[in-house]
């Protein structure tokens, strides 16, 4: 799994951005509570309080994590994008249409878009699959569970 | 003692009903199925199964979440042995023999010898489980709170900090976990934290929604395209009732003495490291081979399909499975994330982990601790003559089983509160968890600090208050101090393992 040291960064690329995000992170957090709500005492906190610590303690975590990766090699980062694109676009399909159309058009558009971050796309294996999935979500969920759903509506 | 018998007794009566029986069955089946599969683990599992207990009363969920928990280590050693490919983290050390077992045509034997050990591996766990649990809640009741502040700061850490490849940053994911946890609103004083006026967020971020994104989604983000289709040699007779069936389970007898001696010492690894915050399954696995091998007389045959090198870290990983859920359920800290799913759960449910529980939902306390047994002994009967099964489920395509993961993991946010936007929370989550792990940051301290993070803020303020605004406070207890110094040292540990050069990965949690 681990590269050979041919592929092997002088910088662990990971870990300075991580960190670098978290810095980022924790400061923002931290102002936002010090801004918006009350700090009180030490005594008797405000809600603001302990926020505002949790926020400076994940920057400076996040400024150590970045610093170390400075001074050490890492391996490189690979974003694999067509699955991240295909199952964060299929469940994004299906919040726009579970409200509009119902739960089983809702999982047939999810499973299709899904189906695309893998190939080769089968058509027919990925239509029964739907079909069957759609069937199984509603007898479970809304007839086992009593789950008030709405396999099918016209509400665009 | 006869206490004790009676609330057996009672524990026995709640979980023979009908429907703890079928939820308990359910939860084990399920426990072994995404056991079985690699490529999704218990975590994922019990997040994809919290909506559905919110259909049901408490004890019937905690017992079908525990049921999955203990059953995905049944089922994890049998992927480890069939196809070298451990199902679970904690059933990978499994592999090492059990794979070579399976090449010399004892793939029989090395399920049978697992099966039983995970067997005496939970039996010693539970007998644990019962007799210290309402011991411990005892002492728990005596705890102010500092002493909470202090243990939940000490089980964040450990669980942190031991069981990760990187210290640090598994400390920095649950800080940042805290931080998730303190959206909504503000127990003592009615005010709206980081909701940015959104409705859906006065009430916080979803339990559901976060654990779903960071383990279901990202890592269905993460599997699609790279697992690939296995194929088990493998080929039992799928009748158990033939001879022929059996006979290839038999050990024989040099193998038959070796079982009970190892699973014994296993166990005893497992009940102690699972008790303890931050050393789970899988490192009571890991550690209970490495006794193993360092013990044995002809250390040599390890790795060539020693027994021992199977019975032991499968009895240790069942046994810790049960005694994690002590510290759990008597004080509310959780020792893993598993465990801070449960926690979750019960909460949402409205029970408050701690102290109290036994005495207050005795019903549900031991009902759970009958419903270990009954588990267990359904899950001997599905593991071994029933192996047939899930050997054929070992050749699911993953091209089949993504997309269905996906569509319950998405039914499942939605059926919470039919709310599209605990949906798009999740997948915002799926996405950050993908992230995450793309810089191999690893997302189970994250949601550890997310379950602890608002009982600590409130445990510190009470604390505070107490003490008039001195954190001496914290130091002049003395179960207080002793935490704080044992989270000191772990912490120092961690930064010195940070700065020195990178180590071997670690073993990551369970997902």
């Amino acid at each position: 799994m681990r590269p050979g040291p041919a592929v092997m960064r002088r910088v662990d690329l990971a870990d300075v951005v991580g960190g670098l995000l978290l810095v980022a992170f924790g400061l923002w957090f931290a102002s936002y509570a010090l801004e918006h709500y009350a700090y009180g005492t030490a005594r008797r906190m405000g809600p603001g309080y302990f926020p505002a610590w949790v926020g400076f303690l994940v920057a400076g975590l996040g400024g150590v994590i970045a610093l170390l990766g400075l001074v050490r090699p890492g391996d490189p980062i690979f974003i694999r994008f067509r699955p991240l694109l295909a199952v964060t676009t299929a469940t994004a399909a299906f919040a726009l249409t579970v409200e509009r159309f119902g739960v089983v058009p809702a999982v047939v558009v999810l499973v299709f878009v899904a189906a695309l971050g893998e190939s080769p796309f089968r058509l027919v294996r990925t239509a029964l699959l739907a079909l069957g999935l759609a069937a199984l979500a509603v007898m479970l969920f809304a007839w086992g569970l009593g789950i008030p759903f709405q396999p099918f509506r016209w509400n665009p | 003692m006869s206490d004790l018998l009676a609330n057996l007794a009672m524990g026995f009566s709640v979980a023979f009903s009908l429907k703890s029986l079928f939820w308990c069955f359910v939860g084990v089946f399920l426990g072994t199925f995404i056991g079985v599969l690699p490529g999704i683990g218990p975590l994922a599992t019990i997040s994809m199964l919290l909506p559905v207990t919110f259909h049901l009363d408490a004890t019937s969920a905690i017992i079908m979440l525990a049921g999955i928990y203990y059953g995905a280590n049944y089922g994890g050693s049998t992927a480890s042995i069939l196809l070298n490919l451990p199902g679970t983290p904690s059933s990978a050390v499994t592999c090492l023999d059990g794979y070579p077992m399976a090449k010399q045509g004892r793939a029989g034997v090395a399920l049978m010898a697992t099966t039983l050990a995970s067997f005496i591996g939970s039996s010693i766990g539970i007998l644990l489980f019962t007799g210290f649990a309402p011991a411990l809640a005892e002492v728990g009741l005596k705890f102010g709170p500092a002493e909470y502040f202090a243990m939940m700061l000490l089980g964040l850490v450990a669980a942190s900090t031991v069981a990760t490849g990187a210290p640090i940053k598994g400390v920095a994911m649950v800080v940042v976990g805290v931080a998730l946890g303190l959206v909504g609103t503000d127990v003592q004083t009615g005010q709206q934290r980081f909701t940015f006026g959104l409705l859906p967020l006065a009430d916080g971020i979803g339990l559901v929604s976060l654990a779903m994104g960071l383990f279901g989604i990202a890592e269905v983000i993460n599997s699609v395209g790279r697992v690939a289709r296995q194929e088990s040699t493998y080929r039992s007779s799928v009748l158990p009732w033939t001879r022929d069936f059996w006979r290839a389970m038999d050990p024989g007898r040099e193998d038959w003495r070796r079982i009970p001696g190892s699973s014994v010492r296993g166990s005893a690894v497992g009940s102690f490291f699972g008790a303890l915050p931050g050393t789970g399954p899988t490192i009571s696995a890991f550690l209970s081979y490495a006794l193993e091998k360092k013990i044995a007389r002809d250390p040599k045959r390890f790795g060539h399909g020693a027994i021992e090198g199977i019975a032991s870290p499968e009895a240790a990983n069942n046994a810790a499975a049960q005694t994690a859920f002590i510290p759990t359920l008597t004080l509310g800290i959780p020792g893993d994330v598993v465990m801070a799913l449960m926690l979750g759960a019960l909460i949402i449910q409205g029970i408050q982990p701690g102290p109290r529980l036994v005495v207050e939902h005795p019903q549900l306390f031991w009902g759970l601790a009958a419903s270990f047994w009954i588990g267990n002994v359904m899950l001997v009967i599905l593991n071994l003559p029933l192996i047939g099964i899930w050997v054929a489920i070992l050749r699911i395509p993953y091209s089949i089983l993504y997309p269905s993961i996906l569509v319950f993991l998405v039914i499942g946010v939605y059926s919470v509160n039919n709310s599209v936007f605990d949906v798009v929370t999740c997948v915002l989550f799926g996405v950050i968890g993908y992230a995450m792990n793309l810089m191999r940051f690893e997302p189970a301290p994250l949601l550890l600090g997310f379950v602890l993070g608002p009982l600590m803020e409130e445990h510190l303020r009470r604390a505070m208050l107490l003490a008039r605004g001195d954190p001496m406070v914290f130091l002049q207890r003395p179960i207080s101090a002793t935490f704080v110094a044992i989270t000191a040292a772990l912490l120092l540990l961690a930064l010195w393992s940070s700065v020195k050069p990178k180590r071997a990965e670690g073993f990551s949690a369970p997902v």
